[in-house]
């Protein structure tokens, strides 16, 4: 774990980092992100010693990072950056040793080693005696990101690694980063401007505006909450939607349905209807608030007379959905059976919403018609 | 002569002159790489200490190499080592620019990158910025040894030898031939030298940053191959040579006698006569410091004990060294001398020589009838009409020219300061009118001139007298024996002959020293 404890920066009068406090759990993906000038660079930067702290203290596991001299230190973590990173004068395979060499491993070990390392980011055997400028950009990162892995630190550091890459290959990158960490359960901390990415990759996101931290938490809540009015401009307002499966049935369905118990008269359901200006009412348990079924209109139309109680007649819907369920799933479950509603329960059956064809197109429709309506994460 | 009738006469000369070059040339570049490349590097980490240093080194190389030279005589004496520390300083400016721009050129971001994987400041510096910079720091090392092969050609003019020797000594006696004999080998030696320092550095530059050695591996690789061993050799034959040189530093025999002369043909063949006589005539092993430039060189390096004796003239001891105003009495001359350089320098002048090697001046003899002049004093007249070109030290000293001009109340219509033997070239080709002349001067009689008559006594005497300094001729006292019977075998006239043989025949000082001792019986064929 990484705990920045009231970390501040100054260069020269001018404080760029305002006592950050922070924590980086163990084998997490973190993202820092923020506009250029808002010190995030330098917050990873401090964390290998590459920018000293002005106060405050920064500790891994515990331990102050001003105990461990700064090369052995930068030893233990693992650290790409943009490009650069690379030697151009030496091979592949003497960019990707060099961090086992300053570990003085043994060549066998090193020959093992390499071979994994390899495989792990998909580079064939022939590219190790080329130069770094006979490799795409893409093939260049891997064999950055194969050298920060090399002697297998607990912690790596990312400046931006993939921001200079074409879209297809930065892609492939945040997906193949984002199946070894969860493979390894590495501490990564990513330094990116791209929300995209952050998204993306990230287990938890650190936005930052004018070295203060603005907020720290998981993309959909990010998303979902911005805490305040800079997070939601700068995540965008629509972000969402290009995340759909952080939209989760509990935040689009109606909520505030009529309900009527079992034992109501049809009658007086009907009326509820009417007054509602809705054409179904929901059966629940009284009591125990256990979803029972539903009551349409089309359901009493049929009917002769209105004498009987709402549990004679009333639908049990077998296909309904429960509150995390992503807008991706909600649809493919209303596509797939073809219903014009399903009822959303919670973790104890109880019907706390509806979401209906009808209601869905209002919703999807938001992002593409300006919201003159409420503000916030509005759905 | 021909530069190749020459060099096939003096082909082993030519030789030894050449390695002795290359020597002298390998020397200072590796001495200026092992500072100059320490001193980049530290400028580039200490950015502050840059400007100054790098100053400094441009300001050296400002400085003309002759007065550079004149500077470090005190301190370093003559001989290679002085040579060799100008050159040093001459080569140090590309060196150390090139590592810096070098060094300063790599992305902070690879640095930085570097640091952030935990290299030490030495790992990096070895393993990054040394070789990223390598390229261009032998681009600079490059330029170096070629300025320097071409700057070692003034190592002559202090007696380190080289092949400035055949150029200087050309010069004196208008030898074209073997002028060209000293500087087409310094040529061709800086071309092969550039030519094997861009292999170098094409060796150096990693493959990845040639981009068309990227594409065919295969042939940059025999390539590199066969530039190693090109090298390999190279360098083994320099190692060579540096290392013959260092055994004969060491060697060095206790029973040395070490002549010295300056650097014109008289002088040559004196210290050549004096040699091989004391070769012939004592156990002693004679080192030759020929050709070493004016008087305070050759007076400074025997007070410094840079050589044990050369032959001074009395006139010039008496007013230059000593600073008293000329005279023209010659025992008084020859007396004050005596007794005060002995006082105050501890060195000794031996029996004055039986020449006179004063100074007069010469002008053409169509000059000469066109404006009536036969003797100095008709200088007075025609002194104003005519352009004069002398040699500095003629035109600096006190009793030179400001004294002429004085003595006969004129001023001549420009002068300027003209070395050696090229006041008969310009006199000839009609850029100057009057020259100065040494009255045993060889070259008056190549070039046919009327020497002015001194009808008023005005030029002190010249007389020619060998010095050595005190504890040398307490340890060597036979050394004075066969010094003084050569000097009584020496008048103007045949000093003149002598000096005609080199400076007309094109025969060289030592061949011409060596027949006269033959021909008088003095040594053995």
């Amino acid at each position: 774990m990484i705990k920045f404890a009231n970390v501040t920066k100054k260069y020269k009068n001018q404080e760029v980092l305002h006592g950050i406090d922070l924590e980086i759990p163990k084998g997490k993906l973190i993202s820092i992100i923020g506009s250029s000038g808002c010190g995030k660079t330098t917050m990873l930067k401090m964390i290998n010693r590459l920018v000293p702290i002005t106060s405050g203290t920064i500790s891994i596991n515990g331990k102050n990072i001003l105990d461990t001299p700064p090369v052995e230190l930068r030893k233990q973590i693992g650290y790409v950056i943009q490009q650069t990173g690379l030697f151009p004068h030496m091979t592949i395979e003497e960019n990707i040793a060099l961090p086992m060499l300053l570990h003085k491993w043994s060549e066998k070990d090193i020959a093992t080693r390499m071979k994994e390392l390899l495989n792990m980011v998909s580079l064939s055997h022939d590219m190790l005696q080329r130069f770094p400028t006979e490799l795409s950009g893409g093939q260049q990162q891997r064999v950055g990101v194969a050298r920060a892995f090399s002697t297998n630190p607990d912690i790596i550091l990312m400046d931006e690694p993939f921001s200079a890459l074409d879209p297809i290959t930065r892609n492939n990158l945040q997906e193949e980063l984002n199946d070894l960490q969860k493979e390894l359960l590495k501490t990564i901390v990513f330094v990116t401007h791209d929300m995209d990415e952050a998204i993306k990759i990230s287990d938890t996101i650190c936005l930052m505006r004018n070295g203060s931290i603005e907020q720290f938490a998981t993309p959909e809540e990010l998303l979902k909450n911005p805490a305040n009015d800079f997070v939601e401009t700068f995540i965008g307002k629509n972000r969402i939607w290009s995340s759909p499966e952080f939209i989760k049935a509990k935040d689009i369905m109606i909520e505030n349905i009529p309900t009527c118990g079992p034992k109501t008269s049809l009658l007086s359901c009907l009326e509820k209807m009417r007054s509602e200006v809705l054409d179904y009412i929901l059966v629940r348990n009284r009591l125990t608030s256990e979803f029972l079924g539903v009551l349409t209109a089309g359901m009493l139309r049929d009917l002769p007379n209105y004498e009987g109680i709402a549990s004679d007649i009333m639908g049990q819907p077998v296909l309904t959905l429960s509150e995390t369920d992503s807008l991706v799933e909600i649809l493919q479950k209303i596509n797939e059976h073809n219903r014009p509603y399903l009822i959303v329960l919670d973790e104890n059956k109880v019907a706390t919403g509806i979401i209906t064809r009808k209601s869905l197109i209002a919703i999807l429709g938001k992002q593409y018609l300006s919201d003159d309506s409420d503000e916030g994460m509005v759905i | 002569m021909s530069i190749f009738t020459y060099m096939f006469a003096n082909w082993s000369q030519v030789f030894t002159l050449l390695i002795e070059h290359i020597q002298l040339t390998a020397l200072a570049v590796s001495i200026a790489i092992l500072v100059g490349v320490p001193i980049g590097i530290l400028i580039s980490y200490k950015r502050w200490l840059g400007k100054p240093v790098l100053s400094f080194a441009n300001l050296v190389q400002a400085i003309p190499s002759m007065a550079l030279l004149g500077f470090a005589i005190p301190f370093f004496g003559i001989g290679p080592v002085p040579a060799v520390i100008i050159v040093i300083l001459y080569s140090l400016l590309p060196i150390i620019k090139n590592t810096y721009t070098g060094i300063t050129q790599i992305s902070p971001q690879m640095i930085e990158s570097a640091t952030g994987i935990g290299m030490t400041r030495w790992q990096i510096l070895r393993k990054i910025q040394f070789p990223l910079t390598l390229p261009i720091l032998m681009a600079g090392v490059r330029i170096s040894a070629v300025t320097a092969v071409g700057l070692m050609t003034i190592a002559a003019f202090i007696g380190a030898g080289g092949l400035g020797y055949l150029v200087f000594s050309g010069i004196q006696t208008v030898n074209n031939g073997q002028i060209m004999a000293g500087a087409l080998p310094a040529c061709i030696l800086a071309l092969v030298l550039d030519w094997l320092l861009s292999l170098v550095e094409e060796l150096v530059t990693p493959i990845s940053l040639q981009p068309e050695a990227l594409k065919n591996r295969d042939t940059i690789t025999r390539k590199r191959k066969k530039q190693k061993a090109t090298l390999a050799v190279a360098a083994l034959v320099v190692i060579g040579l540096l290392f013959n040189s260092l055994i004969g530093q060491l060697n060095k025999d206790k029973n040395v006698f070490r002549i010295g002369s300056k650097n014109f043909t008289e002088q040559m063949i004196l210290g050549n006569l004096i040699g091989d006589l004391l070769e012939a005539k004592t156990d002693l092993k004679v080192e030759r410091h020929l050709n070493l430039g004016g008087t305070n060189v050759c007076f400074t390096a025997l007070d410094t004990n840079e050589i044990d004796m050369y032959v001074e003239y009395t006139g010039t001891l008496y007013a230059e060294v000593l600073a008293n105003p000329p005279i023209s009495d010659v025992v008084k001359v020859y007396d004050t001398s005596k007794k005060d350089i002995q006082e105050k320098y501890n060195i000794v002048l031996l029996k004055q020589m039986n020449f006179n090697n004063g100074y007069s001046m010469a002008i053409t003899k169509s000059l000469a009838t066109k404006y009536k002049i036969s003797k100095l004093s008709d200088l007075t007249n025609s002194g104003r009409l005519l352009r004069a070109g002398t040699t500095l030290e003629f035109l600096n000293r006190a009793d030179g020219m400001a004294s002429l001009e004085h003595a006969f109340d004129f001023k001549f219509k420009s002068a300027k300061g003209l070395d050696g033997a090229s006041r008969y070239i310009a006199l000839e080709s009609g850029d100057v009118d009057i020259i100065d002349a040494f009255t045993t001067d060889g070259l008056l009689k190549k070039f046919d001139l009327v020497v002015l008559k001194d009808d008023k006594n005005f030029f002190p005497p010249y007389f020619a007298v060998p010095l050595v300094r005190s504890d040398v001729l307490k340890k060597h006292p036979e050394i004075v024996k066969p010094i003084e019977e050569l000097g009584a075998l020496l008048d103007d006239e045949t000093m003149k002959g002598l000096n005609y043989q080199v400076e007309e025949k094109g025969k060289s000082p030592e061949t011409v020293a060596h027949e006269f001792l033959v021909e008088k019986g003095l040594i053995e064929k």
